[in-house]
């Protein structure tokens, strides 16, 4: 094949997404939104409809691709925060469209202090494992029964996902869903008392972050395995160099982060790092994981050109429309932001086109129109 | 006494709660004025402030200092405790996390990282309607409104919000900055004055509108 000939073949969208992970420049760039209620909206949905009904959101799903067939990533964790799913074993308690708010809003977490200090005692003599459904039915009010149902569901959902994504020639990114451990403290803390906790007993908090790792890991590992995708989400809030200094970034995040990373990749997982809020000030520390393994997904708070300054060639970067921009902004400037991360970030390859966390319920369709609208017959390069 | 009061100052500058929960019960019960007691806490806060502002400490240590005030204010007796909170709580700035959204993390450490600096704070809580935003501002003649939110639909009300002082003529006395998921682009939809997207930056700005510098204060000797 001569070089213009090569330039013409097509990747498959799974080809696509593992040539941008390890690096490599695909035929385009993959196209990545991570779009959830937001298709329910545009194919008319309430959000209460999209949230409680999965077969109706996979309808929205549907409906979208039809009219966006160069969107070939799938980034759905609709799995985990479908309604019946998270209202029995959601790492938070949630407020849910229909339930507890209008049916057309979207659903939020509450924050509160749902375990003590009380509870890392019993998490390092039981086991996270063990602790977990406790957990559940102290915040959901949910009984053995429920867990169970909705830990079943909460599977079949993603398998079913990966199916009707697959079906419609898409691949889907996440072979399951998990949380860094020191988030997911300060989640069922509150991020008060987890800060209370850094300070107060560092041992102690330690000790419960490297059990309850082990036990991600686990929980992540076996995810993967059953779904057959090897990637896996892994959500990171709260804990960048924004709010904490690094000496404690150093000794209750990374640490833990760089667990969970060797964890996956020995047995075969990339690891994909959810970063919400801003990590520009963290972000040499991915240069310590393996080169061209790990993906990290940046949500608009992150300089995401300073991030493609320290991690090109290294880390493979997802990102990183804003919810703003897609609320507030014109198709124009849709566009133009679009166009230059392509050109920027994706000239050398190692870079997933995609929406910064949520694309929200409140984005303008033609914003979304501009966003899968790649001006370039197609081709995203 | 004074050994002590210094050992607090201290204390709270080097985020022991533990230290400074004793050192305030044993001033209590060696007769000292609580209204001291807290300023002693206060020049502490401020210690931390100045650190933040060398950049050697960070929101998570502003935030604890917050809290180690919080828990002196459970300590002091309630009758000075009032007292201090009537003294300082001129209610210059009105906050909350507007209607449909219940978001309130970085509102509740923005109002406590003010109240710890002395600042007189109307929390409104969450899903707080325009109407009960405009009737805080008139009723405390509060010179800052802070409207929080992370949706997206929260745009919308805090628009609504800031067109209603407009509206009624409190504009022009009422200095608008919004908080959350919000950049300069939403600042101008919504017509406010400022944007804060981390507690401290909103902190400090609310300081230079109030024309508060508790920042510039030097160390104590010794303990950097």
């Amino acid at each position: 094949m001569t070089p213009d000939e090569l330039n013409q073949v097509e990747f498959a969208p799974d080809e696509r997404l593992q040539t941008a992970i390890s690096l490599g420049k695909p035929d385009r760039i993959p196209c990545a939104p991570l779009i959830e209620s937001y298709a329910g909206r545009r194919a008319g949905l309430s959000n209460y409809e999209f949230m409680y009904d999965y077969n109706k959101a996979e309808w929205a799903f549907e409906h979208l691709h039809q009219e966006f067939p160069n969107w070939d990533v799938m980034r759905s964790v609709y799995f985990v925060f479908h309604g019946p799913v998270q209202k029995a074993i959601g790492f938070m308690k949630p407020m849910m469209p229909g339930v507890d708010l209008p049916a057309d809003s979207e659903y939020q977490m509450v924050e509160y202090e749902a375990i003590t200090r009380q509870d890392y005692h019993f998490i390092l003599d039981a086991g996270y494992h063990a602790f977990l459904p406790l957990y559940w039915k102290r915040v959901h009010q949910v009984s053995d029964e429920e867990i169970a149902i909705a830990k079943a569901l909460q599977m079949d959902i993603l398998k079913r996902q990966i199916k009707h994504a697959r079906d419609r020639g898409q691949t889907f990114l996440y072979g399951g869903f998990t949380v860094l451990a020191s988030p997911l403290l300060c989640m069922m803390r509150s991020l008060e008392q987890f800060i209370r906790d850094m300070y107060q007993v560092p041992l102690l908090l330690e000790r419960v972050l490297e059990e309850i790792t082990n036990d991600l890991i686990a929980d992540g590992i076996a995810s993967a395995r059953e779904t057959g995708i090897p990637r896996l989400f892994i959500g990171t809030a709260r804990l960048t160099c924004q709010l904490i200094s690094v000496s404690l970034f150093e000794r209750f995040v990374w640490p833990f982060m760089k667990q969970m990373a060797s964890g996956l990749l020995e047995a075969g997982i990339t690891p994909i790092f959810h970063l919400d809020s801003d990590w520009t000030k963290n972000l040499e520390y991915f240069l310590e994981l393996p080169r061209g393994k790990v993906v990290i997904e940046l949500d608009g708070s992150t300089d995401i050109f300073q991030a493609h300054q320290v991690l090109a060639g290294h880390t493979c970067i997802i990102g990183d429309v804003g919810a703003p921009l897609f609320t507030l902004g014109t198709p124009r400037r849709v566009k133009n932001y679009c166009r230059k991360l392509k050109e920027e970030l994706g000239k050398d390859g190692g870079f997933i086109l995609g929406s910064g966390c949520h694309v929200p319920l409140e984005a303008k369709h033609e914003n979304i129109d501009a966003f899968f609208d790649d001006q370039s017959g197609g081709r995203f390069w | 006494m004074a050994k002590t009061r210094m050992m607090l100052v201290t204390a709270v500058e080097t985020l022991d709660e533990e230290k400074v929960e004793r050192l305030v019960k044993i001033g209590l019960e060696r007769g000292a004025d609580p209204l001291d007691i807290i300023e002693d806490v206060r020049q502490g806060m401020e210690r931390v402030g100045y650190l933040y502002k060398q950049e050697k400490y960070y929101i998570a240590d502003l935030i604890m200092a917050s809290l180690i005030f919080q828990r002196v204010l459970t300590i002091i007796p309630s009758t000075h405790n009032k007292q201090n909170k009537d003294s300082c709580l001129k209610s210059q700035v009105v906050i909350g996390t507007v209607e449909g959204d219940i978001h309130d993390i970085g509102k509740n450490i923005t109002v406590g990282l003010l109240r710890a600096r002395g600042v007189g704070v109307v929390d409104m809580g969450v899903d707080v309607p325009p109407e009960s935003f405009i009737k805080a501002v008139q009723e405390n003649g509060a010179k800052i409104l802070g409207l929080s939110g992370l949706l997206t639909s929260s745009y919308e009300l805090m628009r609504t919000t800031t067109q209603s002082l407009k509206e009624l003529g409190l504009r022009s006395d009422v200095q608008v900055m919004i908080g959350g998921l919000v950049n300069n682009d939403v600042r101008e939809y919504v017509g406010a004055d400022y944007c804060a997207t981390d507690c401290a930056f909103g902190v400090k700005l609310c300081q230079r509108i109030l024309n508060i510098d508790v920042d510039s204060l030097p160390p104590l000797a010794g303990v950097l």
